[in-house]
């Protein structure tokens, strides 16, 4: 692994919450492209072990050196009532030191309604808070995603558009750590570890071969997504493999993520998937679908 | 504030002792008050943002600097202004440059304090509310204790103290001694403020 950039290098952490230790002697590095599922029971400190993490809580005991930004989205997204999200996504882009960003656009291509940036925060849904938060981190390139069951609260396009944007962050060489009790990121996020929290300890495995999403030919594969519209507009769109499922899934439902297309103007829509086969290893063979 | 300056010929240093002590507890309610106001994941998404607890102090110390330079700027403004205009005879002896200066150090100095006070006693260390309030409260009467306790050194009260008992249009050494504590405190109360957030957030 020389020359490969750690983001996260974590020893012995010893991890408490009020007056209970959680967790104790964990162990983790995390290097780019990696996705992690941080798995356990309730209890069994997943929030907490995110929060040490990402900078909020200080470990009782051990080191943790965080390499690179981390971008960090809680369970319960809320906002302050009269905060409109577009100056929240504005302020959070200055808090990082980033310049301003196009946030009509890429709401738009999130599968955001860019209405939802001039509305305050409590007249929106804990769904559409949610979705205005992942948007903000993965928007704002950070090296490393910690997303605390980024996928409760969302509606399948949203799991959909969350799993296209995840697995471009990691193909864009970033890390993710999530928890996840729906069971959603199994099937639509390219896991690569599975972080178990149990009894205090943390144990870390490769992820299960069912566990992987269904369409994957190849880890590094990619599919080439073409959405042409009845008028003859047309988007294309690249992404690796374990994303291209949501990919195709969600035109059919009305919503073409990722291009300039809007939902509301799409009356047919047919789709290509074409397979960019040179990605393809010839010797690996592909899971069923 | 109008309470003081409804009265005429009012000395300059003993009012402006009193209104640092206002700045002080206005102060601490105003910081308290914005930083509660900020949801919990909210906060935490802006403290990842900047980098962790430490870049979040950075933040506080801000929000608490402004604070007391708006305290500062409105409890000076008020009596001076009124002065300017010829609105009665607000001060006797009149103000003199060195009045004003010792009561700005001492406003910002003091307002710094409560703010402090405020940014201790807000989310993540203290959740609930009504736990929050008679925190602050019993901080700002232990102050008044401290100050009883160990004279010039002591924090608001001291300066309150040092700057009746000034000459007037002098800034004396007990009121920077006073003044200069006021931010010693405030500093150790923000850095015990991002402890106590490590540990409890």
């Amino acid at each position: 692994m020389t020359g490969v950039p750690v983001l996260l290098d974590a020893g012995a952490l010893t991890i408490r919450r009020r007056r209970r230790t959680v967790l104790s002697g964990v162990a983790l590095t995390v290097d780019p492209g990696r996705a992690i599922h941080v798995a356990g029971p309730n209890r069994s400190g997943k929030t907490s072990l995110l929060r040490v993490l990402a900078g909020l809580a200080a470990p009782r005991a051990g080191t943790l050196r965080r390499h690179a930004a981390c971008a960090f989205v809680p369970e319960k997204v809320r906002l302050a009532p009269a905060l409109r999200c577009g100056e929240w996504l504005r302020a959070m882009r200055a808090l990082r030191g980033l310049t301003a960003t196009d946030w009509d656009a890429a709401t738009g291509a999130s599968g955001l309604d860019p209405a939802v940036l001039d509305r305050p925060a409590a007249t929106l849904s804990r769904g559409m808070l949610q979705r205005v938060a992942l948007l903000e981190a993965l928007q704002a390139g950070c090296p490393l995603l910690l997303l605390d069951e980024p996928f409760s609260g969302l509606d399948d396009d949203g799991r959909a558009s969350l799993a296209a944007q995840v697995a471009e962050r990691l193909e864009a060489g970033a890390a993710v750590l999530l928890t996840d009790h729906s069971g959603s990121a199994a099937g639509r996020v390219a896991l690569t570890d599975v972080l178990r929290l149990r009894d205090g300890a943390a144990h870390r495995a490769g992820v299960p071969r069912a566990a992987t999403p269904r369409t994957i030919a190849a880890p590094d594969a990619a599919v080439t997504v073409r959405a042409i519209h009845a008028d003859g507009r047309a988007f294309e769109r690249t992404v690796p493999a374990p994303a291209s499922d949501d990919l195709l899934r969600a035109p059919r439902r009305g919503l073409a993520r990722g291009g300039p297309v809007m939902t509301a103007r799409l009356r047919y829509l047919t789709l290509t998937a074409a397979r960019t086969r040179a990605a393809l290893p010839p010797s690996r063979p592909r899971c069923s679908s | 504030m109008i309470g003081v300056y409804a009265y005429r010929d009012n000395d300059p240093g003993s009012s402006f002792g009193v209104t640092s002590l206002m700045a002080c507890r206005l102060a601490a309610w105003a910081v308290g008050a914005v930083l509660a106001g900020e949801p919990d994941a909210q906060s935490d998404m802006a403290t990842t943002a900047l980098g962790g607890r430490g870049a979040r102090a950075g933040l506080e110390v801000m929000l608490v600097l402004a604070v007391a330079a708006l305290l500062t700027v409105v409890f000076l403004a008020y009596p001076l202004g009124l002065v300017a205009l010829g609105v009665g005879d607000e001060f006797d002896p009149a103000v003199r440059a060195g009045d004003v200066v010792a009561a700005g150090l001492g406003h910002l100095s003091c307002a710094t304090l409560g703010g402090a006070v405020g940014v201790l006693f807000a989310p993540p260390r203290l959740t609930r509310r009504a736990t929050a309030i008679a925190a602050v409260i019993a901080a700002l009467l232990a102050l008044v204790a401290v100050s009883a306790a160990v004279g010039p050194v002591g924090g608001p009260v001291a300066f309150a103290q040092a700057e009746t008992d000034a000459p007037a249009g002098t800034v004396t050494g007990a009121v920077l001694v006073a003044c200069a504590r006021c931010l010693v405190l405030a500093g150790a109360l923000v850095a015990a403020a991002t402890r106590w957030a490590e540990r409890s957030g």
